[in-house]
């Protein structure tokens, strides 16, 4: 390329045909949009994406784990959800303990439920297992379909197992409940 | 001007665009001349057989907080959504509940021995939804095919859960055409 054909491509200047091709392009663009249904999609991603965030109440257990564990559930901890990328899951508001419930056949061949017994019986709570339940206030998230989604993109709804995570615990919890605490605006 | 026009050369962006004009009536060419292939076509989706049917899910060993949740929250006509894809498995009619059952053997006798789960119960939703008649004569909902014994995971608002379809039955065997 000489130095006279550089000037020429430097000069080059849009025209009407340029314009027209342009906007023969866009047209035909918005036209495959519609009727193939991508219009549709984008408009309901523009009115998700404008709903506002709030904060849930998010009830959980946790099943058969190591006594010992329990003191590492902190009121005011901040968890994060590690089967969610490690989104910010909420901070813990309450907890507590039972005897981990677990059912055993008897001889009878009938299904029992039994407890963890104590390891002392001198010491109340010395269950050698236990199952913790408490509640959560949520990072915000968004309701889609009036499904809680954390961060508008994670399901937080009953029944749902996952890993959360902070800096003393790794565990896995059921969600059992989600409750609205703030109206959105 | 004359001159001016006779100097214009092709260029690169001349080049750009002519490919995308091309690229941008191919696809539309394709997808207008077989519409079908994209679920565009209302002719072809006459053709379709579409049934009305009604299928259980079970879901077993649910906690009783769970239960209660349920309980509390279920309307007739929810929408239950696919937890695994973007569908919807159908409207919700009803919901019952049981507590789980077991099998066990009486050690001393050695029989089987059947027994209920104290707070564990067997959850049972029916759903009703419309379903197309596959190629191969199966209820296909949302492209899932739905069968006793297929597996579901579902979730809605108030419940997510894995279980297996226990029933399927048309609730009219008129074939519906899509308008």
């Amino acid at each position: 390329m000489n130095e006279e054909s550089i000037k020429k491509v430097r000069k080059f200047k849009p025209n009407i045909i340029d314009a027209l091709l342009v906007l023969a392009i866009i047209a035909a663009i918005a036209g495959i949009a519609i009727r193939s249904g991508i219009a549709e999609k984008v408009t309901e991603t523009v009115k998700e994406y404008n709903t506002p965030m709030e904060k849930v109440k998010i009830s959980f257990t946790v099943s058969d784990i190591n006594r010992a564990s329990f003191e590492t559930f902190t009121p005011g901890d901040v968890f994060r959800a590690a089967s969610m990328y490690y989104e910010q899951f909420g901070v813990l508001e309450t907890v507590e303990m039972a005897p981990a419930e677990k059912y055993v056949e008897n001889v009878h061949g009938q299904i029992v439920k039994s407890y963890s017994p104590l390891t002392d019986p001198d010491v109340p709570d010395s269950y050698a297992r236990i199952d913790v339940s408490g509640t959560f206030t949520s990072a915000d998230g968004k309701f889609e379909n009036g499904i809680f989604k954390l961060n508008g993109i994670y399901d937080v709804i009953p029944g749902l197992e996952i890993r959360i995570v902070d800096k003393d615990i790794d565990v896995n919890i059921k969600i059992t409940n989600v409750e609205r605490i703030t109206e959105a605006e | 001007m004359a001159k001016n026009i006779k100097k214009h050369r092709f260029n690169v962006i001349d080049a750009l665009l002519i490919i995308v004009i091309l690229a941008i009536i191919c696809a539309a060419a394709v997808i207008f001349s077989v519409p079908e292939k994209f679920g565009l076509s209302d002719a072809a989706a006459e053709e379709d057989q579409y049934v009305n049917i009604e299928y259980e899910l079970q879901f077993r060993k649910v906690p009783e907080v769970l239960k209660n949740v349920i309980e509390a929250n279920y309307n007739v006509n929810d929408a239950v959504y696919d937890a695994s894809a973007d569908r919807v498995f159908g409207e919700l009619v009803g919901v019952r509940f049981e507590k789980g059952v077991y099998t066990g053997v009486d050690l001393e006798s050695g029989k089987t021995v059947l027994s209920r789960y104290e707070d564990l119960y067997d959850v049972v939703f029916t759903i009703r939804t419309e379903a197309k008649m596959s190629d191969v004569d199966r209820y296909s909902v949302g492209g899932f095919e739905v069968s006793v014994g297929s597996a579901m995971k579902i979730k809605l608002p108030y419940f997510t859960y894995s279980g297996y379809c226990i029933k399927v039955a048309e609730v009219t065997d008129v074939a519906k055409e899509v308008e």
